[in-house]
């Protein structure tokens, strides 16, 4: 008798699923925003900014074998926070990010940008995206945050990065992090923004960056670095980068054998290198550097190097030709 | 019938277009939040503000400035059986005496032997405000010895307050003689985490002079404690048995000898405050003190699990996970944070290293899929460094969870790390082939596999353990991609190679 019931109780579920399903459940109706646990999920349907994320230093930021030597392997916790950060619009816009426990290796990732606060209720929150579109998989919305200085404060402003743009005249120009950053692709704004990200590692915006003169007067020479085109100081961010300029007599083919000789670096200095300056060139600045060597009487070659690791192998002797990236070479004729 | 009713009801709500529900409901209820830090602070203010000092007015003032000043001169060049009566003078002027002093000591004009006594002279005054002066002194003296004599005094008195910022200046300090008597004075109050600092200076201090002091002091340091046993961590003289037993709260003979008070407390809490500012130099120095303190900060820290602040909660999970065993005492806060969803991570992580006994269970019950994928990895991997075999069938079903890659990863190191590193060695050398993981922790687990008595008996494995650590990273190297692929795929193979 009771197996009975138990069978008549099973297909009145089964009936009443069905009645249910058949009566309450729109099928045009945009399903509820899904879970994703991680950014290889966006592949499908984003191949192109996902390729073009993937070569950028946001998807390294936690694999990068410069990063895990010089922040000795994420032993001391200090550089998680920015490198494998929760999503930005869960811990706050403009807020300093927290760090992340899973998914570390994806760096800064579609889910660190993308990824909006669960609902009070715990279902997941879905996608922010300049558009907002309710058949698309990730069911983005609208927000316009992600195009705001803000939004990328919480990790580049850690070094002022930000504070430094709006301290120049950037802003007034209309110009922003976007602008030189995540520019338009082939600059049409229908075609999306290139998620690359590019900055010091793109020799096309290190030269856009800044104008390197040199010229002799009154028997001495004097070198120029104007930054013309870096929204924020050159280079900006401490730590790891370094610009430096070296000079060298031209001339006889022997001359162009000689060894870079060190001029003049910009850094901003690790926080335990207490006796270095900090001399980062500002937004818009001009900076004026003598070189008063009886060497350089002849005709001279200056050139800026710039590098994304402060430290040369052989700091007596440095190789910038091989150790860092040639960003403008001028010459001063006798 | 009531079945029919029952499947209707269910059929009913299992079909409500509504969003769906989450399993883990939000965290707030269960672990009350509120301004903690703000409410802490406001109360050591209040109970620690000091009387205001009566400094005379006019022409007793001068007539004060200038005994002080005498004294001062006077035990500059004073024979050493004249000493104690000037300093017994001095102390009776009390803290009226400091500002005097203070600005002897900063001056330029006086000589180094007047700076010299002055330092002494607010050594023996021995209060909250001659100390910190000599805190000011050690911070940012302009001079090594005016710094290294600062530090030194304060370790002949009695203010265990200032312990907190002595490590702060210790993470900056770049004279070696500085270095050596901040790490004395730190062990003065029972904090060993100046060691490390006196190991270095063992091996590269920049003098000789340097070098024999380290040395002297290190030895000096480890000669209250029972040898053999220092011997057995690791090394006596050398201050690793010392260090070890420090660190992980092995004998309670390493505790501090002089307690801990409000004012003491009140600067934890200024660190806790830190660990809320935007810049994350701060925030690490902050954190970086906080790990090497003790039982007080650990109890502060667990309090401050509860700030309203996000950024303060799970910084303070983190500075205890860095404290380790020291921090045990926050174990049972730490367990209950686990019901915070922004902090249940590094709460998770936290508790893997602070070896509660009530860890493992509280770990193991976030494994499952009703929880976040954060806090499930975090949790994984805490079991391991815990270390219990009872948790490997709690981990073992993780490793199914093919989506996952780092749930994955986590559950098989930490079998590993619980004694079956045979059933998971092998898939960890395919997680870290398929480049979805982060090698570095799977090669430490596997490191510390090959280094196990069951392996080391196996044919081969004493010269694959040679090899594999020749397979290490050299520090300070920084490879490329293509090197460091390379030198990851030779260890595992080595890995292979020995598996049964």
């Amino acid at each position: 008798m009771n197996s009975l019931r138990v069978l008549l109780g099973g297909l009145c579920l089964a009936l009443g699923l069905w009645f249910a399903v058949s009566v309450f459940v729109d099928p045009s109706a945009p399903e509820a925003a899904r879970t994703f646990d991680s950014s290889v999920s966006c592949k499908d349907c984003h191949a192109q900014v996902y390729d073009e994320w993937q070569s950028s230093q946001h998807a390294m930021a936690w694999t990068n074998p410069a990063v895990r030597a010089l922040s000795n392997d994420f032993a001391n916790q200090d550089c998680i926070d920015c490198h494998a950060p929760r999503p930005i619009f869960v811990s706050g816009i403009g807020e300093r990010v927290l760090p992340r426990a899973s998914r570390r290796v994806e760096g800064v990732d579609c889910i660190a940008c993308h990824l909006l606060p669960e609902n009070e209720d715990g279902s997941p929150g879905g996608m922010a995206g300049t558009i907002a579109n309710s058949n698309a998989a990730c069911r983005p919305v609208q927000r316009v945050e992600l195009q705001r200085v803000e939004f990328c404060a919480g990790c580049h402003d850690q070094h002022e990065t930000v504070r430094q743009w709006k301290a120049s005249e950037w802003p007034e120009r209309g110009e922003d992090c976007l602008s030189c950053h995540m520019p338009y692709r082939n600059g049409d704004s229908n075609a999306g923004r290139n998620h690359q990200c590019l900055g010091g590692n793109s020799l096309e915006l290190l030269k856009s960056a800044v104008d390197l003169r040199a010229s002799r007067e009154a028997g001495t020479i004097i070198v120029e670095l104007e930054n013309v085109g870096a929204g924020h100081s050159f280079p900006t961010d401490e730590r790891s980068r370094a610009a430096d300029i070296f000079w060298r007599p031209l001339g006889t083919e022997e001359d162009s054998k000689q060894s870079w000789r060190h001029l003049y670096r910009f850094r901003s200095p690790y926080r335990f290198e207490v006796d270095i300056v900090d001399n980062l060139l500002l937004a818009h600045e001009t900076r004026k550097i003598p070189l008063d060597d009886p060497e350089a009487l002849g005709s001279i070659e200056v050139a800026l190097f710039y590098k994304r690791s402060p430290h040369y192998e052989n700091p007596e002797a440095p190789d910038p030709e091989r150790e860092a990236v040639l960003v403008q070479r001028v010459v001063v004729e006798l | 019938m009531r079945a029919l009713v029952i499947s209707a009801v269910l059929s009913l709500t299992a079909c409500s277009p509504s969003a769906p529900q989450s399993s883990v409901n939000s965290g707030a209820p269960e672990f009350p939040l509120s301004e903690v830090v703000k409410r802490e602070l406001e109360k050591l203010d209040a109970a620690l503000a000091l009387p205001e000092l009566s400094i005379p007015e006019g022409e007793e003032r001068g007539q004060l400035e200038e005994e002080v000043r005498g004294l001062v001169t006077f035990l500059s060049g004073a024979p050493a059986n004249l000493r104690e009566s000037a300093i017994s003078d001095l102390v009776a002027f009390g803290d009226r005496a400091v500002p005097i002093l203070a600005a002897v000591l900063g001056s330029s004009a006086t000589n180094d032997s007047e700076r010299s006594a002055a330092i002494e002279l607010l050594g023996a005054l021995d209060s909250v405000r001659s100390s910190a002066q000599l805190l000011r002194g050690a911070e940012s003296g302009s001079v090594g010895w005016i710094r290294a004599h600062c530090a030194w005094r304060l370790g002949q008195g009695t203010q265990a307050w200032v312990v907190p910022r002595l490590i702060e200046r210790l993470r900056y300090e770049t004279d070696g003689e500085s270095v050596i008597w901040i790490a004395v004075t730190l062990a003065h109050f029972g904090n060993y985490s100046g060691l490390v600092g006196l190991r270095e200076l063992v091996r590269n201090g920049a003098t000789e002079q340097v070098r024999s002091i380290a040395t002297r002091e290190l030895a000096a340091l480890a000669k209250p404690f029972d040898r053999d046993e220092l011997v057995n961590l690791g090394g006596a003289d050398d201050g690793v048995g010392l260090q070890w037993a420090w660190s992980t709260q092995m004998q309670t003979t390493y505790q501090p000898q002089i307690p801990t008070d409000d004012r003491y407390k009140r600067e934890v809490w200024r660190l806790i405050d830190e660990l809320d500012a935007f810049q994350l130099r701060g925030v690490d120095d902050a954190r970086f003190v906080l790990s090497r303190l003790g039982e007080t900060a650990a109890l502060c820290l667990a309090q401050a699990l509860h700030d309203a602040s996000p950024h303060t909660r799970v910084h303070s999970a983190q500075a205890l996970h860095r404290m380790g065993a020291r921090g045990h005492v926050a174990g049972p806060e730490l367990v209950k944070a686990l019901a915070d969803r922004e902090l249940a991570p590094t709460a998770a992580e936290a508790l893997g290293r602070v070896a509660h006994p009530d860890a493992a269970p509280a770990l193991e019950a976030r494994l499952d899929d009703a929880h976040p994928l954060g806090l499930r990895v975090a949790s994984a991997r805490a079991l391991g460094f815990v270390g219990m075999a009872n948790s490997i069938a709690a981990l073992r079903p993780l490793l199914a969870a093919s989506h996952a890659f780092d749930l994955r990863q986590a559950a098989a190191e930490s079998i590993l790390y619980c004694g079956a590193g045979d059933e998971t060695a092998g898939l960890l050398c395919e997680l870290i082939e398929s480049g979805r993981v982060d090698p570095k922790s799977s090669f430490d687990a596997l490191g510390w596999w090959l280094t196990e008595n069951k392996i080391r008996e196996r044919p081969g494995s004493k010269d694959a353990l040679d090899q594999w650590k020749k397979l290490l990273p050299s520090p300070g190297t920084i490879e490329s991609v293509d090197e460091t692929a390379a030198r990851n795929q030779s260890r595992i193979a080595l890995v292979r190679s020995i598996l049964p």
